[in-house]
């Protein structure tokens, strides 16, 4: 019930999406063009609008889904790719591929790889195991680290230097057509086991000694989902950037429709919902000079997950 | 016999922590850990469950070598409630207590009838049926607690470890639940870290005293719970007595 509610919201924006921009479209226009096809009369919404939406529905999926999982993985609601540096080496590698010459897709995988194989061994205890809250502070670090790499790149670069700042600093689904979404359709596989973890995550969040009694292989359980949320993650970074607050934001928000543990499918919407939106009021307020949508899940994200923050504590405390 | 024991040594990264345990415990009843802080107790429940593999030695349970059945099979045959256990923000008493059915249910299928019969009669047994709607987190101490406990007991297996079990409960609540573990301790293998020694008189069958990692006493309760496998165990004197009227013992360190 509580899914459809969010699967119909997120198809409602998805519509409103393609009736947003320099020319605002009513329904029965946007259905006639819709229904023109790409060649002719529908070639506004079919070379434009529909491949921008579908890249941000897949990439605000992937950073919804990666992002609760995270969370539920390190017991920390801090603990999203975006805060803990997985989305910002990411963008390094795809910044560093970009330079070289190389497959962006295969840069930001590396880097979001990287990321989380250098946390989890700076913060493995051979007495203690994994310490979660150690994994997010080097993380922390970590964001700011990659953060100021992918700066310098970019500076020196040069040329097209104000494109490659918006998408690999902030992120944003300007310039995202049909290539980008083939490269979306990678990240599909990726996001399946994610969306079937919801039992494993349910022993996982009960602590360690816990999930193992409850018959949890609980260390091939973290590693591979951990990689796989990595790379999500990551590749979502390559099509349109380390957009902000999309993946920590999205497991609270979503919270607040499900008790408990969102599951891995409403993070998953409230992620591709968010980014949606974010993109409508991208295109709607500034139709003239595109801003990053990045600017845009951030402005968004920000005081919604301040809400959800505060909804939850008065909630939890009745 | 639920479990055999056969020369336990288990390290903590390179500290050892077990050294060289050896004990068999019968099928029933109720076997009560003592000890000092940090003398391996917890260890050793946590070896028991089959969670921490042994350095060397062996941990058979009814027959089976522990280290060989894999992680399901392990939890539909023993249950533990650690310490460390967590109760994720927001979940209800019943979602957190529909967790010990996890090793039970199929890959991807629902709970079925006898699961959330099996939820229920844990809920009633520990006398939490009308707090399910809550959140686990606004209950108190005791009643989360309480909560843990269902969630094992839902797990319904032959065997229960637990941790420290009357942690947080006020006196009431620690009567009701040892009450319920002698219920249990008919049917099945219970064993529990305890530190109320009078208590342990009470409600253990048999005893394991450790102290620094070897065993020090092992047997019967009455046998273990007297002035000087107690004195070797804590290293201070007990007065232990007898109550005239009932005959039940009473057991303080000598020093108070």
């Amino acid at each position: 019930m509580r899914h459809l509610l969010l699967f119909i919201l997120t198809l409602a924006l998805a519509a409103l999406a393609l009736a947003v921009g320099r020319n605002w479209l009513a329904p029965a226009d946007l259905l006639q063009m819709l229904a023109a096809g790409p060649e002719g009369a529908g070639r506004m919404i079919w070379s434009l609008r529909l491949p921008r939406l579908l890249v941000g529905l897949i990439a605000g999926a992937a950073f919804g889904l990666a992002g609760s999982v995270f969370q539920t993985l390190l017991r920390n609601p801090l603990a999203s790719p975006d805060v803990i540096g997985v989305s910002q080496t990411a963008a390094l590698g795809a910044v560093l591929a970009l330079l070289t010459g190389l497959p962006v897709t295969l840069g930001a995988w590396v880097g979001g790889i990287s990321a989380v194989v250098l946390l989890g061994w700076l913060a493995f205890h051979p007495r203690h195991g994994l310490d979660p809250r150690a994994m997010v502070l080097q993380g922390l670090a970590l964001a700011i680290l990659a953060g100021a790499a992918t700066e310098v790149l970019i500076l020196r670069a040069g040329d097209g230097m104000a494109g490659l700042a918006m998408t690999w600093l902030s992120g944003t689904l300007n310039g995202a057509g049909w290539p980008e979404v083939r490269r979306a359709l990678w990240l599909l596989p990726l996001l399946l086991p994610l969306l079937l973890a919801g039992r494993a995550l349910d022993r996982l969040e009960l602590g360690d000694d816990l999930a193992r009694a409850l018959g949890l292989r609980v260390g091939l359980l973290r590693t591979a989902l951990g990689l796989c949320a990595a790379l999500t993650a990551a590749g979502a970074v390559s099509l349109c950037g380390p957009l902000g607050f999309v993946a920590l934001a999205a497991g609270p928000v979503a919270r607040l429709v499900a008790r408990g543990r969102p599951s891995p499918l409403a993070a998953a919407l409230t992620g591709a919902a968010f980014v949606t939106l974010a993109d409508i009021l991208c295109r709607a307020i500034a139709s003239a000079a595109l801003l990053p949508t990045g600017l845009y899940t951030a402005l968004i994200g920000a005081p919604v997950l301040i809400l959800a923050v505060r909804r939850q504590a008065r909630r939890d405390s009745l | 016999m639920p479990f055999n024991v056969r020369d336990l040594h288990l390290h903590l990264g390179q500290t050892p922590i077990l050294q060289g345990i050896s004990f068999d415990l019968p099928k029933r009843g109720i076997t009560g850990i003592i000890g000092t802080n940090g003398c391996g107790k917890t260890t050793l429940l946590r070896a028991l469950s089959g969670i921490l593999p042994p350095r060397r030695g062996q941990v058979l349970h009814e027959g089976c070598d522990i280290g060989r059945l894999s992680p399901g099979d392990r939890a539909r045959r023993i249950a533990m409630l650690p310490q460390n256990a967590l109760a994720p923000p927001g979940l209800t008493v019943r979602q957190l207590v529909a967790r010990g059915r996890t090793p039970w249910l199929r890959p991807f299928l629902p709970m079925s009838a006898a699961d959330h019969a099996a939820v229920d009669l844990a809920m009633a047994a520990v006398g939490l049926t009308d707090l399910a709607p809550r959140p686990v987190d606004s209950l108190s101490g005791g009643q989360r607690q309480r909560a843990w406990i269902a969630l094992v007991l839902a797990q319904e297996c032959g065997t229960i470890l637990l941790d420290e079990p009357l942690n947080f409960l006020d006196l009431p609540h620690q009567a009701e639940l040892l009450h319920l573990l002698r219920d249990l301790g008919r049917s099945r293998s219970i064993v529990m870290i305890l530190h109320d020694l009078t208590i342990a008189a009470r409600v253990c069958d048999h005893m394991l005293a450790l102290r620094a990692g070897r065993l020090v006493a092992a047997g019967p309760a009455a046998d273990v719970l007297v002035a000087e496998p107690l004195r070797a165990t804590f290293g201070i004197g007990f007065d232990c007595g007898i109550l005239p009227d009932s005959g039940k013992p009473v057991i303080l360190p000598g020093a108070l």
